[in-house]
């Protein structure tokens, strides 16, 4: 009987873990579905490999929806300028797809990056295929790759949403800091409080 | 052995089934009652998971009353907690910004929340120090956790009573080897 009873946990300890979700891109990983076209708030479809710059690229997965975006939202055009004095591109992902008809689709979206003046691409990720491939969670959930297409960090913009003047740990800005000088990214991940993704699936 | 296989595979066949017809029709709660609402720093998370071990499986549970998913599935686990609560305890902790306090504490009232229920405080950083560490800070959460303190399970996004109820029962019905 004690058999029996260790089989049977072992079995459903084994279903149990089954059912958990895909994983974030590991730090080293390439840059995938680099190909796919997006739609950008201006009408022109972009790929992230268009998007890329000599240094690397930026991708944040973002939305309209969110009060963690709505907070880090003053902190996009800094991490913008950043990004350009680098010579890194940067583009923000909404992969909302459960939300299209909430205020994510793509007149909200229109709607949102001109009250935001960003300065930066803000794209439609039809049906989350993007955010799929790169077990991104939450918005906001920052991305970045080096001039080779590689992961060199995966997180958080930096330790405060609600104050932009009380940040202790600016992570974002000091790896694009560090990659645009050719050195290696100190501090690969980090985490922050979001919200989840709105998949269809 | 035949009958071994026969019994895991029909375990394995109803994790994945419909087990509403097994489920306890239990109406949303209104009641004004309501349990502590105690601010939790990130040092004291141990010690409130640590009062069950050996005692109840916790399923915990991190939300916020932003977090629409959140809000959708409260009701699903107050329900099912008060269904399982000889074996099963349901840990709250809300991460509303502070300024929603009040807000939070509404909803749980309104829930019918008549257990101890936390909201965080202080910087999140800690916080991720010392929960699961797969965490990665989206919101709706939830860890399933047995009575000896293995993490048997964690889920993110909104789920339905259905597929809570499933990993309650296992809870519940879990062997201590």
């Amino acid at each position: 009987m004690k058999i029996v009873t260790a089989l049977l946990i072992t079995v459903l300890s084994a279903a149990l873990i089954s059912f958990t979700s895909s994983s974030e891109l590991e730090i080293g990983a390439t840059m995938p579905k680099g190909d796919v076209k997006m739609m950008d708030v201006s009408g022109k479809s972009y790929s992230l490999n268009d998007l890329k710059m000599d240094n690397g690229l930026l991708v944040i997965f973002s939305c309209n929806t969110c009060p963690w975006v709505i907070k880090w939202n003053d902190r996009y055009n800094p991490v913008a300028e950043v990004a350009k004095k680098n010579k890194i591109g940067m583009v923000l992902v909404n992969s909302n797809e459960n939300y299209r008809d909430r205020g994510d689709g793509m007149d909200d979206m229109q709607k949102f990056a001109e009250k935001s003046k960003y300065t930066m691409k803000y794209v439609l990720d039809k049906n989350h295929i993007v955010a799929d491939a790169f077990g991104a969670a939450k918005t906001p959930h920052v991305f970045l790759f080096d001039k080779n297409g590689k992961l060199v960090y995966r997180g958080a913009i930096d330790d405060n949403a609600g104050d932009k003047n009380a940040v202790t740990k600016p992570w974002l800005k000091n790896a694009l800091n560090a990659i645009g000088s050719g050195q290696e990214v100190s501090a690969k991940t980090s985490k922050s409080i979001g919200c989840t993704i709105k998949r269809t699936r | 052995m035949r009958l071994i296989w026969v019994l895991c595979v029909s375990l394995l066949l109803s994790c994945g089934s419909d087990t509403s017809e097994k489920s306890k029709s239990q109406s949303f709660s209104t009641t004004v009652n309501m349990g502590p609402f105690k601010m939790l720093k990130a040092d004291q998370y141990t010690g409130v998971m640590e009062q069950f071990k050996g005692q109840k499986a916790v399923v915990l549970n991190l939300w916020a009353t932003w977090c629409q998913p959140c809000v959708k599935e409260f009701p699903y686990l107050v329900s099912l907690r008060n269904q399982y609560q000889d074996d099963v305890e349901v840990v709250f902790i809300s991460f509303d910004f502070p300024e929603a306090k009040t807000d939070a504490e509404a909803f749980l009232k309104k829930q019918g929340v008549t257990w101890d229920t936390y909201m965080r405080t202080g910087n999140d950083q800690e916080f991720f120090k010392v929960l699961p560490e797969s965490f990665s800070g989206a919101l709706p959460y939830t860890a399933f956790i047995a009575k000896d303190g293995t993490l048997v399970k964690e889920i993110t996004g909104a789920h339905t009573k259905e597929q809570f109820e499933v990993y309650f029962r296992q809870l519940a019905e879990r062997v201590t080897p």
